[in-house]
């Protein structure tokens, strides 16, 4: 069993293209932990210096007590699932399940009782004889991550494996995932752009942005507490609605100034803010829209609003912001209506600036 | 089949529903269109049939007949089969058919070789690689009696840079020249090492573009699988352009087995023969030497009916692959 340790790891393309701007924190072993980022974010990177397919410019890296950053990918004790599987085209999918055991010397007899285990493990029994091109999107992911699973390595490295599937496909995959994961407990390390899978399958989510960690905790932490802006954006669909606000003593008291807005701010928090300029974040489902006119309500204008059949979402228009709310799907709502909107008063996020990385300001 | 509308545009009456041509913009035609696609292939077809069909016709009638070739106009006797058996008790067409064999063998061979080698090197990232992938072009961009003469000047006994080399370096004594062409073994060397050079940069186009579109994930799983170099040259890089070898050498054989010139301005197909092709012997036999047409024609068809015989395994053997 294995954790994974980044000590100061850090890669640089070229002379000055910062790829990932130095990791430091562990994995501990057997947790399904999530890198997740926009594109560029360095991720993948990330990811392929664990594998040993990039080098690292400096750092270490460490799995176990063993330090494993100069070691050739064979002498990793990892496996791969690559975002295009990379299955060989040209070997049949025993072929493929069977090549990494072959190349490690195991014989033919043991390299044939573990294709048949993996291929009842993955369902793909019925088609061992097949060559990649013969099966289904959702079959050549199970004989990838069936290729990984064979060698029964420490740690599991998955590249967006989902990524192209179908929609229905990838939720049913990620079941599997995550089932999988509970039965085998290894380390698992996902890449993923889409902040929806990190969220369903990680123990820990890992959220990078330039090729800088910008938080490390579990879902509902980067969910209900993100650190900065950028993580606050980021995770959640819709993305956390930013209100630009200006911080301000009324009668002594702090408060949070915009155009029709004024929203009283706990002193210990409005103590730590470092600028006037802030942000206000309100997630879509902390809104509580109401008839206009209601007391402590602001009043808002609907632009659209949006079946997406379990709800709705309204697109308003409050203190020069857009903003998202979510509604019953039976909602009467609609574009061009005038609602009030309040806001449920301890999900509020204040963040001290208006960039991505106004760190977020939360009394202890 | 179901037809969607935009709700507020009436559904327009079945006579009032424009034709296909009428909203192409196209007008009547005086070509009904059961004739329309046959008149649009007809161009086509005819230079097709003028250019290929009609020689190929030519030829196959030709060498029936005997014919000379000082005075086409008269057509000649007809003689049946006679053509054919005469050059089945040849000598000398079992002797061009086996040289010819053997020179598409190992040119073909070579060409792969050193195409394929060329084309991993050419892959690999180094300074200056656009140029020299640009310069690789160069013996293929020659014309081919450039190439001959240069590698002419080259073999030559006397003052041969070949012969210079390896005077400088002392294998032989200064006195002792060497006759490349002279010599049946070194002559047949000589002529392949000319063709392989000229014509190797083709395989190395054709080779590396498929190299650059080998997916590197495949690399990249093989060596987290235990994959060594050998292992990965041999289980991916080879087996990805095995489909592009196979036509490279298909297309390689029919060309050299068919080539002329380059043997023919080299030695003539001497000495003693050694170089003696088929498309050297087709010449000699209808426009040199016997000037007969009709057995000419004959050697040139059954050329054709060997490349078919191997284009037909050729293509079988594809067939049964993709099946797999």
């Amino acid at each position: 069993m294995a954790s994974v340790k980044f000590d100061k790891l850090r890669k640089v393309y070229g002379k000055d293209v910062v790829a990932v701007a130095g990791l430091d924190f562990e994995i501990p072993d057997g947790l399904f932990v999530s890198l997740v980022g926009p594109s560029g974010c360095g991720k993948s990177t990330a990811l392929r210096m664990i594998a040993g397919l990039e080098e690292p410019t400096s750092g270490r890296l460490i799995f176990g007590d063993q330090d494993v950053t100069d070691r050739e990918p064979r002498n990793r004790d990892i496996a791969m699932v690559f975002q295009s599987y990379a299955l060989y085209p040209h070997m049949t999918v025993s072929e493929n399940l069977q090549y990494g055991l072959k190349k490690r010397g195991v014989s033919s007899e043991e390299r044939s009782i573990s294709v048949k285990r993996i291929a009842h493990m993955l369902h793909i029994e019925t088609f061992l004889d097949r060559k990649p091109r013969q099966l289904s999107g959702g079959q050549r992911q199970r004989v990838a991550l069936g290729r990984a699973l064979i060698r029964d390595p420490e740690v599991f490295l998955l590249d967006e494996p989902l990524s192209n599937l179908d929609a229905k496909l990838r939720v049913h995959m990620r079941a599997e995932l995550a089932t999988l994961h509970q039965r085998l407990r290894k380390t698992m390390i996902y890449v993923t752009h889409d902040q929806l899978e990190a969220m369903t399958l990680s123990d820990r989510i890992v959220v990078m942005n330039h090729g800088v960690v910008q938080q490390i905790g579990s879902p509902a932490e980067i969910y209900n507490s993100p650190s900065n802006r950028f993580v606050a954006e980021f995770m959640g669909t819709p993305s956390m609605n930013m209100i630009p606000c200006t911080l301000k003593q009324e009668n002594g008291e702090p408060r949070l100034i915009a155009k029709n807005l004024s929203i009283p701010l706990s002193k210990q928090v409005a103590s730590l803010a470092s600028r006037t300029e802030v942000a206000l974040g309100v997630r879509s489902e902390d809104f509580e829209i109401g008839a206009p006119g209601i007391v402590g309500g602001v009043d808002a204008r609907v632009l659209v609003a949006e079946l997406t059949g379990a709800e709705k979402y309204i697109y308003l228009e409050l203190a020069d912001a857009k903003v998202i709310a979510r509604a019953p799907a039976d909602s009467p709502i609609c574009a061009g209506d005038n609602v009030s909107l309040s806001f449920k008063p301890h999900q509020m996020h204040v963040f001290d600036g208006r960039g991505d990385e106004a760190a977020a300001l939360r009394a202890a | 089949m179901t037809r969607i509308y935009d709700r507020n545009v009436a559904e327009p009456a079945e006579e009032h529903r424009a034709s296909p041509r009428a909203v192409g913009g196209v007008g009547p035609t005086i070509i009904p269109d059961r004739w329309l696609g046959a008149a649009m292939l007809a161009p086509s077809v005819l230079v097709f049939l003028a250019l290929l069909i009609f020689p190929l016709g030519y030829g196959i009638y030709t060498s029936f007949f005997r014919i000379d070739t000082l005075d086409l106009s008269t057509g000649g006797t007809f003689v049946g089969f006679e053509n054919y058996l005469w050059l089945l008790g040849n000598e000398q067409f079992w002797h061009a058919l086996k040289t010819s064999t053997m020179f598409s063998v190992v040119v073909v061979s070579l060409q792969i070789v050193l195409g394929t080698a060329v084309a991993l090197l050419l892959n690999s990232s180094f300074k200056g690689r656009t140029l020299v992938r640009g310069l690789i072009l160069f013996p293929y961009m020659m014309p081919v009696v450039a190439v001959v003469l240069v590698w002419l000047l080259l073999y030559n006994a006397i003052f041969g840079v070949i012969n210079y080399l390896i005077f400088s370096v002392g294998f032989i004594p200064r006195v002792d020249s060497i006759a490349w062409l002279a010599n049946p073994t070194s002559a047949f060397i000589g002529v392949v090492l000319v063709a392989v050079w000229k014509y190797f940069p083709f395989v190395v186009v054709i080779v590396l573009a498929r190299l650059q579109v080998i997916p590197q994930d495949l690399y990249e799983a093989a060596k987290i699988d235990g994959a060594g170099p050998i292992s990965r040259f041999f289980d991916i890089t080879l087996r990805e352009l095995r489909d592009v070898l196979l036509v490279v050498a298909l297309l390689r054989t029919i060309f050299i087995f068919n080539n002329f010139e380059i043997v023919y301005l080299m030695t003539h197909g001497g000495p003693m023969q050694a170089t003696l092709t088929l498309p050297i012997l087709v010449y000699e036999t209808a426009l040199d030497g016997d000037r007969s047409f009709g057995r000419g024609s004959a050697i040139a068809v059954v050329m054709f009916a060997i490349l078919m015989c191997v284009m037909t395994v050729y293509f079988r053997f594809l067939r049964k692959e993709d099946q797999k």
